[in-house]
């Protein structure tokens, strides 16, 4: 019959527990950030669409434009995506190498280039689409590069 | 065009910096005693280091929003991406990282796919 009294945990088995657990920690930090990177820009884009370039006397036209801007529905969303980004991108660089998190956030580039063209209907050539794969490739070495472990 | 470069220039020097100063500010956060999340949550920005971050990502973000004003998403996004060199640098010349082959060719072909981009922009 299995003892119900679970022993405590002695620091070095909790250290153990807590390095398995990193990895899947950073993964799901790296996933926020690379979600709310392109939901962000893509709203930001929008929004900033939606109001119009100062004109006429700058001492009225830029606080207007500035005020139009802050109170954009869109604009406010990317805002909180991108505290949301901030937070999760702190969390993620205090977990994994600094040169391993930098590189693994250029994924977010084809959410925002599928994005721009579904949401924004904006043109994307099919050369930028290769170039967004050379860049999808390179990402995908660095993070290769991660699983090695080589840090 | 004049005002597009010099939006980019200050959004890529203040990303770079941003990046490099939010690390900072989280590795000091992350030796404190303070084991609620709300209590490592509200611990960070204690940091004046990540107050120097968010003043830098803000300027970054003024910068990215008037780049974004003035080209497509698709062009302003992964021109950013030159900022990946400076931080592996920073990486591996301040905070004395490891950097394999492997990653700096990682580095190196996310670089040429940004300047095909250029060039194709």
């Amino acid at each position: 019959m299995p003892n119900p009294i679970k022993t405590p945990l002695s620091p070095k088995q909790k250290d153990q527990q807590n390095s398995k657990q990193i990895p899947l920690r950073f993964a799901v930090a790296m996933i926020v950030v690379i979600l709310a990177t392109s939901l962000g820009d893509v709203s930001l884009k929008g929004g900033l669409s939606q109001v119009p370039l100062p004109s006429g006397d700058p001492l009225l036209a830029i606080p207007q434009a500035v005020l139009e801007t802050l109170t954009n529905i869109w604009v406010d969303f990317a805002i909180l995506l991108l505290i949301s980004q901030f937070i999760a991108w702190a969390h993620a660089l205090r977990l994994a190498p600094y040169s391993l998190a930098i590189p693994l956030r250029a994924s977010s580039y084809i959410f925002t280039a599928l994005l721009a063209l579904y949401v924004l209907d904006e043109p994307v050539p099919p050369m930028r689409w290769v170039a967004i794969l050379i860049v999808l490739v390179g990402v995908s070495m660095v993070g290769v590069s991660g699983v090695q472990g080589d840090n | 065009m004049l005002l597009f470069v010099i939006a980019m220039s200050i959004a890529i020097s203040c990303s770079i910096l941003g990046d490099f100063f939010v690390q900072q500010g989280a590795t000091a956060a992350k030796s404190s005693t303070n084991t609620s999340f709300l209590g490592r949550f509200f611990n960070v920005f204690r940091h004046r280091k990540m107050l120097i971050a968010v003043g830098l990502l803000t300027c970054h973000f003024a910068g990215y929003t008037l780049a974004m004003r003035l080209a497509p998403v698709t062009v302003v996004v992964p021109l950013m991406s030159c900022t990946y060199i400076v931080n592996i640098f920073l990486a591996r010349t301040v905070l004395h990282e490891q950097v394999t082959r492997l990653r700096w060719a990682g580095v190196a072909v996310i670089v040429f796919g940004v300047i095909v981009l250029g060039i194709w922009s």
